[in-house]
């Protein structure tokens, strides 16, 4: 037994000899590998890997395309990523069909024998979510949308995998949103419009008879955001968010431009424009679907803050007020939070006659700068 | 002699006319080539002559590509992939989780399945599947046709304060009968657009946009979007079957569809709960 304990110590210790001859054999060689390798940016995206042509002597220019591969280094089934092989001077490029993800490492392969590997540094710019209108906490049951605002250019095709709603009970209730595909983003991917499944909000459909509205009246509900979402370069969310509203009636009532307040701002002052829409109405449509017209209707150039949740639109201009008549024009298709607008009902029964929608599309507040 | 030049002459005529007549009648004749500005896939449809039809949300563009995929192939082979998704990511170099299958259809002809692909960095992919073999398809000096949709943020472009664009998200888009029809979604007000649009397309802006209403149980009735759709003949009548973001089917003549109208629906059927048609 001792003889074989002795045996196995001397073992060992050539094994262990073997293994940091090995070890920093192959750190050096990572390392080499490493520093022959680098990658082409554009846009804070890799769309490119360099691979100096000293690390192929072996094969002749001709067969380089055909014999390396660049592959995800991953245990498992490898695949050669597609994309376009090119040669310049000494170096191949390696431009893949859409850019490497970051965060995750790659290897260069000729034939069967590994080359080299690198890994697509993790971006440094974290998104953050800037907001979730309405910004309201108290909301109707037959919400209709809401709108996700973040700082950086999200990931498309997978909101629902970090987006939840939570009852008061704290269970996650099920098929609460439309899983829409293409996903709703604003062109620069930085805000998300979600709607609540609208098969459960309109009145008699099946969704809605079998399961009811997606909200409930009285209860309190949790929305919550995943600090797992990512951006589209992959660096995922600083933190979790939630919001917490209660539901209260539906609101079956299309908001009314008549009621507005407006009030105007001095001659020859930079003062916004400040307008008292009464109820909260639809975050970027409000930022949208209304404008500030002179009195010949040529759009006056400025910009809009919304504030109070989303009951106060201010308008700044760009120059100072002059004295005469303008006009806050507003398109119909202005919204309140559960999808009824200025013309509209979102779900309208049509055995009520006082509800036959009106085809107006641009209806016109006029007000004066004294 | 006279007899057989006029033979050869009439044969000549003949072969130029023939070549004539395909030249004219053929739907790639007025394609440009070069390499179209494709900035995102939300929908494919495949027209005749294996023209793929690209439906490009972020550019507000259909474009028609000459895939040069126009063998026809009687019977289609049945495909089998199992963890398209995983396969797909990997040869594309990423995890599936940072792609989307945003559509797939069967070239008429050839039988091959075309897959678009959105990847999280926002680039689309254009896929052709021919049993287990996944190939990119490049959109690099091609025969192509485009139209941009005549619609809203074009209106919206004249903005100058910064405020937020409306985008019309293509929900689908199909091909029937001389006419691509695309339906759009808004990411800002709940409502519907319907396009038809002439193909071969022209310069002059041949297409019509709609509002599409339906009701449920003849009661309740909502501007509602619709998310997928295809065409049908009844009795000899052709309709619009359109499938609602709200789940019921709805049936629209198609010769009601005319530029500008409010076209009324009559709903058919309607899916169950947490069911969604993805194509009809």
């Amino acid at each position: 037994m001792n003889k074989e304990v002795r045996i196995s110590l001397r073992n060992s210790c050539k094994l262990i000899l073997f293994c940091l001859v090995l070890f920093f054999g192959c750190a050096q060689r990572q390392e080499t590998s490493k520093a022959n390798l680098s990658i082409h940016w554009k846009n804070g995206q890799a769309t490119g890997l360099l691979i100096p042509l000293s690390l192929l002597n072996s094969i002749s220019r001709d067969e380089i395309s055909h014999l390396v591969k660049v592959q995800l280094a991953r245990p498992g089934i490898k695949t050669a990523i597609l994309g376009d092989y090119k040669i310049s001077k000494d170096t191949l490029i390696f431009e893949p069909l859409i850019p490497f993800t970051r965060g995750l490492r790659y290897e260069v392969v000729l034939e069967k024998e590994l080359l080299a590997e690198i890994e697509i540094p993790k971006s440094t710019d974290i998104p953050t979510l800037s907001g979730i209108y309405p910004s309201q906490d108290t909301l109707p049951e037959n919400l209709l949308k809401f709108y996700f605002v973040f700082s950086r250019p999200m990931v498309e095709g997978h909101s629902l995998h970090y987006i939840s709603l939570l009852n008061q009970q704290g269970d996650t209730l099920p098929r609460i949103f439309l899983n829409l595909q293409p996903e709703l983003w604003n062109a620069e991917k930085t805000i998300l419009t979600l709607w609540l499944d609208p098969g459960r909000i309109k009145r008699d459909l099946q969704p809605n008879k079998l399961q009811g509205a997606p909200l409930t009246q009285g209860q309190r509900y949790k929305l919550v955001i995943s600090n797992q979402w990512p951006d589209e370069l992959g660096t995922v969310l600083e933190q979790s968010y939630t919001k917490n509203f209660v539901v209260t009636t539906r609101d079956m009532t299309s908001p009314s431009t008549n009621e507005w307040q407006v009030k105007a701002p001095l001659k020859g002052t930079l003062q916004p424009l400040e307008v008292n829409v009464k109820e909260t109405l639809d975050y970027i449509l409000l930022q949208n679907a209304v404008q500030v017209v002179d009195s010949q209707g040529q759009p006056i150039e400025g910009s809009i803050q919304l504030s109070d949740e989303e009951k106060k639109w201010q308008f700044i201009p760009l120059k100072p007020w002059s004295i005469g008549e303008y006009a806050l024009q507003i398109e119909s298709r202005l919204e309140d939070p559960a999808g009824n607008n200025l013309n509209r009902l979102f779900d309208r029964d049509v055995t009520n006659s006082k509800n036959t929608p009106s085809q107006q599309k641009v209806f016109k507040l006029k007000w004066r700068v004294n | 002699m006279k007899k057989t030049l006029l033979s050869l002459t009439a044969a000549v005529s003949a072969v130029l006319l023939v070549a004539y007549t395909n030249r004219t009648t053929s739907v790639l004749s007025g394609f440009e080539t070069g390499t179209p500005e494709v900035k995102s896939i939300s929908a494919l449809a495949f027209g005749p002559e294996g023209v793929l039809f690209i439906g490009d949300s972020k550019s507000a563009s259909v474009f028609a590509i000459d895939t040069k995929d126009a063998e026809t192939v009687a019977t289609a082979k049945a495909v089998e992939i199992k963890n398209i998704d995983q396969k797909i990511a990997a040869l594309l170099g990423t995890e599936a989780k940072n792609i989307t299958i945003q559509d797939l259809v069967v070239n008429p002809l050839s039988k091959k399945v075309y897959c678009a692909v959105q990847s999280g960095s926002g680039a689309p992919v254009l896929l052709k599947i021919d049993g287990d073999n996944i190939q990119p398809v490049s959109l690099k000096d091609i025969k192509f046709s485009m139209v941009a949709l005549n619609n809203a943020p074009a209106e919206d472009a004249k903005d100058q304060r910064g405020r937020p664009m409306r985008v019309w998200a293509i929900s689908d888009l199909n091909y029937a009968d001389g006419k691509v029809m695309v339906s759009g979604l808004s990411n800002q007000e709940f409502g519907s657009t319907f396009r038809s649009i002439a193909f071969p397309f022209t310069n002059s802006q041949n297409q019509s946009s709609l509002e599409i209403y339906h009701a449920a149980h003849g009661q309740y009735e909502t501007n509602s979007p619709i998310k997928t759709f295809t065409t049908a003949e009844l009795n000899g009548k052709k309709f619009l079957v359109a499938s609602y973001t709200c789940t019921p089917l709805v049936l629209f003549p198609i010769e009601d569809l005319k530029t500008g109208t409010h076209v009324k629906g009559r709903t058919v059927g309607e899916f169950g709960a947490g069911n969604s048609p993805l194509v009809p």
